[in-house]
Order: structure tokens, then C-alpha cells, then sequence
């Protein structure tokens, strides 16, 4: 039987949008939960194969494809060539059987537009990292409707959910940004609000990732709430322990 | 007209950002200047301010090189510079604007994670020479630098100071607030300086013209004009 491998799409319309910190954070959510998850980088730079996050501090053992954790089911692979793939869903399903896993997530480049639209044809949820500010807001209509044309699509069933990333003192633009997304696309819910705040700032600054393993955090949270609706959506159920 | 490609090797990274800045400082400078925007979902165009009278180029139209420069050709009186918004490195958008380009900078922040990126900028640079081998760095740009981020610049120049432009950007408020409530930075008329010598670029727009006082007059009943509305603007033109 082959087993059913899931396909999550992380992507935006802008450049550091987040795309980078929800892939990873949704995947160690997904992997603690007994999901057995690879996430794909296929940018050339391969910035999340060099993550230098304490929650991939464990992905240490390299396992000639990529690397993988040595406490949760998780690899990441850096692997450029997927952009080039006409029919990037089946090399994705092929490399995922081969490392054991349900789940693949592609932290998808911005400018892979074109690449976008061919992958979605295997997708089953996209997510759509969303800055909460005036630039991203006003660039941000051709972007929706890129996801409002392939999902209407024939074949194409994919769920779509925002990530609204701002700081708190931007909840009132974020939920204007909710309304608006809402007129263009209604299949967007907002769910997920990852916020910048001072401290995430700093975290930045020197070099470290959010410590989204700490119970509580914002951050923690809304990833929380984020892979909730993931697992929802594709029907996930961790295996149950011998 | 010089090509100055502007690129990084992560994302908000502040590349619109300096597209956008630099070919204002450059303009006031008397270096006509324009963007060519290679993003497939263009953003330079809400960067810009009311005002500003920079050409926006959409430059992803272009598969080849022929292509790129008919694309261009028209902008080659009235531009001395063409700053390239450019996408991911890897980008295949980028290819045809190759063999156009006379320079490239990059932008930079500063963080672990960008700072590893780095090699990635040098693997694209090695290809790029490969089909350009005219083609010059102009140098790393730091961007979105915090106040105390400062020492890590001074760290990184005086370790490479060949591959550094002399400024570095701090953060700011662009994205955020939006263009129209932000004013440009003295960095940006810095780097244009510098960026004059460095890459050859003409001034060849003319000098604005001072303030006579006959010049001043004509102004001030335009102004009157625009706030009080058509009447004024019959006395104006009785009143000359």
C-alpha cells in the first residue's frame, strides 16, 4: 500500500516574511507530536539547512540526503533541484517514503512564483506568511490572486491558511489585514498571529531563533494553534505507542 | 547608462528598500536614475514617494539578453543608472539581465544566518563572471542595522574592509509606516556619493534653479492657487 505522504507549501510575497521560522516551527510541532515530518529547502542559499536555532540544535546526523534529528522524526534537505521539476509532487512523495516520513513541508523561495503554481498541483495546504506592514499590505493583492486561480483550478483541492506575522501593538492593522484578505480570498482564515516583539527582536539580532520550544510564548502558541490546524486539515493522527 | 544590479542572499534583506532610497539619493544628486523591478510580485512602486520621478521598469518580461536590452533601450537617454531589484539569487529572471549588468551590490543583515549565506553570494558570483566577466562588486551593503549592532559592522569592515560599501543602513520605519512619512536618511546621499566615483555615473541633470525672487513670487501664488482653488488662479494669471 503507498502510504498517504502530505504535502505543506510554506510561501509569500515577500522576502523575510517568516517563511524559514514557520517551516521549521511547524515541523518540530508536527515531529513532537509523533508525525513524521521532511522539510525541503530548496532555496540555493540553504538557509534552513544552516539554521542555527536551539530547536535544530539536535539535527545533527547527516544521513547523505540531509540531516536528521536525533530526538523527533524530522530531516531537512536542501534540494535546489525540486524548482527545476516539471511535476515536483511525485519526487517530493518518492524522497519523503524514502526517509520514513507523512509530511513534507517546502519552505518555498519568494520569487518561485512559477514554481509555486506548479507545485500547488500536489499541494494540499499552502500557507501564506503575511508581514503586517504598508508595503507587504499594498503588494499583496496579486499574491491572493495567484492562490485564488490555482485553487480554482480542476484537480486542485488545496486548503489555504495566512500567517499574519506583526507585533502586538499591530493587532489592529493585523485584523484590517484579516478583513482584507477575507474580501479576496474567503478560503483564508486567519489562525496563526506570530508576533515580533522586543525580545524576539533581540533574539534576532544576535543570531539565535526563537525559542518556540518554551511553553506559553506567543510564538510557541500560535505555531501551537497553527499545527492544530494542520493536522486537522490533513486528518493527521500520531501513531499510537506499542 | 550603467547597470547596478542590488541583491542578497536572503530575504528581507532590505533590497527594494535600497533600490528605492538609492535611486532617490542619486536622482538628487543629478544622476537620473531608474528601478528595474524583477520581483514576480512587485513592490518597488509602493516604496516610492508622492513626488518622485523615477521610471519603474518591469524587467521579468525579458528571456533573453535582446529581450532585456529593447526592454531598456527607450530609458538609455533619460537614465544615467538602472538599479536591478533583483529576485533570489538562482532566480532564472536574472539570467538575460547578465550580460547588461556593469555592477552588483549586496545587501546584508546582520545575523548568524545571514552571515552564513555569505558563500552562496560568492557560488553566484563565480557563475555570473562566468557569462559576464566585466562585471564588478561593488561591496556588501549592512542594512536594518540595530544601534547595537554597530560594533558587529565595525567588526565585519575591519576584517573585509575591501568587500564593505563605506555606510551602513540603520533600520527604518519604510515598510512600516510607509514612504510618504519617511524621510530619506543623509547614508543614502552617502552611498550615492560614493557610488559616483566607484561606478562612473553621469550627473546630467541640470542644477535646480535657485531662488530668485521673481521665482519665488511665481511659487507662492501657485501655492495659493493650489490651496484656494480656480479664483486665485485667474488673479494669478491677471496678477502676470
Amino acid at each position: 500500500m503507498t502510504p498517504d505522504i502530505q504535502i505543506v507549501v510554506v510561501c509569500s510575497h515577500r522576502g523575510g516574511a517568516w517563511k524559514s521560522s514557520v517551516s521549521a516551527g511547524l515541523a518540530l510541532e508536527l515531529a513532537r507530536g509523533g508525525i513524521a515530518v521532511v522539510i525541503v529547502d530548496p532555496a540555493k542559499a540553504g538557509g534552513l539547512s544552516t539554521f542555527d536555532s536551539p530547536d535544530f540544535r539536535g539535527l545533527s546526523t547527516d544521513h547523505g540526503k540531509g540531516r536528521s534529528h536525533d530526538r523527533y522524526p524530522l530531516s531537512v534537505v536542501h534540494l535546489p533541484e525540486v524548482l527545476s521539476s516539471e511535476r515536483p509532487g511525485p519526487e517530493l512523495r518518492s524522497l519523503a517514503m524514502e526517509l520514513g516520513a507523512a509530511v513534507v513541508i517546502v519552505d518555498l523561495p519568494t520569487a518561485a512564483s512559477a514554481e509555486l503554481a506548479s507545485l500547488l498541483r500536489d499541494t494540499h495546504v499552502a500557507i501564506a506568511t503575511v508581514p503586517v506592514d504598508v508595503v507587504s499590505f499594498r503588494a499583496l493583492p496579486p499574491f491572493l490572486e495567484l492562490l485564488k486561480e490555482q485553487r480554482t483550478m480542476p484537480g486542485r483541492s488545496f486548503a489555504v491558511r495566512a500567517a499574519i506575522v506583526g507585533a502586538e501593538e499591530q493587532s489592529p492593522r493585523m485584523k484590517e489585514l484579516g478583513r482584507v484578505i477575507g474580501e479576496h480570498l474567503q478560503p483564508i482564515l486567519l489562525r496563526a498571529c506570530l508576533p515580533v516583539d522586543e525580545e524576539y527582536g533581540a533574539l534576532i539580532a544576535s543570531g539565535s531563533f526563537p525559542p518556540v520550544q518554551d511553553p506559553g510564548t506567543p510564538m510557541a502558541l500560535a505555531l501551537e494553534q497553527l499545527e492544530g490546524e494542520v493536522r486537522s486539515i490533513l486528518s493527521l493522527h500520531a501513531p499510537v505507542p506499542a | 547608462m550603467i547597470l547596478i544590479a542590488v541583491c542578497s542572499a536572503k530575504g528581507g534583506s532590505a533590497r527594494t528598500t535600497t533600490c528605492v532610497r538609492l535611486a532617490q539619493a542619486l536622482n538628487a544628486a543629478r544622476i537620473p536614475t531608474g528601478i528595474v523591478d524583477l520581483s514576480p510580485y512587485p513592490s518597488v512602486q509602493f516604496m516610492l514617494a508622492p513626488g518622485d520621478a523615477i521610471p519603474v521598469i518591469g524587467g521579468r518580461a525579458a528571456t533573453t539578453p535582446i529581450a532585456a536590452r529593447s526592454i531598456v533601450r527607450p530609458y538609455e537617454e533619460r537614465c544615467s543608472c538602472l538599479l536591478i531589484d533583483t529576485s533570489r539569487l538562482d532566480d532564472p529572471a536574472i539570467l538575460p539581465w547578465l550580460p547588461l549588468m556593469n555592477h552588483f551590490l549586496v545587501t546584508m543583515k546582520i545575523d548568524k544566518n545571514s552571515v552564513r549565506a555569505m558563500p552562496s553570494i560568492w557560488d553566484s558570483f563565480d557563475t555570473w563572471k562566468a557569462i559576464n566577466p566585466e562585471l564588478k562588486f561593488l561591496g556588501f551593503l549592512p542594512t536594518c542595522v540595530e544601534p547595537s549592532q554597530q560594533a558587529v559592522v565595525r567588526g565585519l569592515r575591519n576584517r573585509m574592509e575591501e568587500h564593505f560599501l563605506p555606510v551602513a543602513i540603520p533600520r527604518n520605519d519604510v515598510e512600516r509606516l510607509g514612504p510618504e512619512l519617511v524621510t530619506r536618511g543623509a547614508e543614502w546621499d552617502t552611498l550615492a556619493a560614493h557610488l559616483r566615483q566607484r561606478a562612473s555615473l553621469k550627473q546630467i541633470l541640470p542644477e535646480p534653479a535657485r531662488n530668485t525672487e521673481k521665482g519665488l513670487v511665481t511659487r507662492m501664488w501657485k501655492l495659493a492657487a493650489s490651496v484656494l482653488g480656480p479664483k486665485v488662479s485667474v488673479v494669478t494669471e491677471a496678477a502676470r
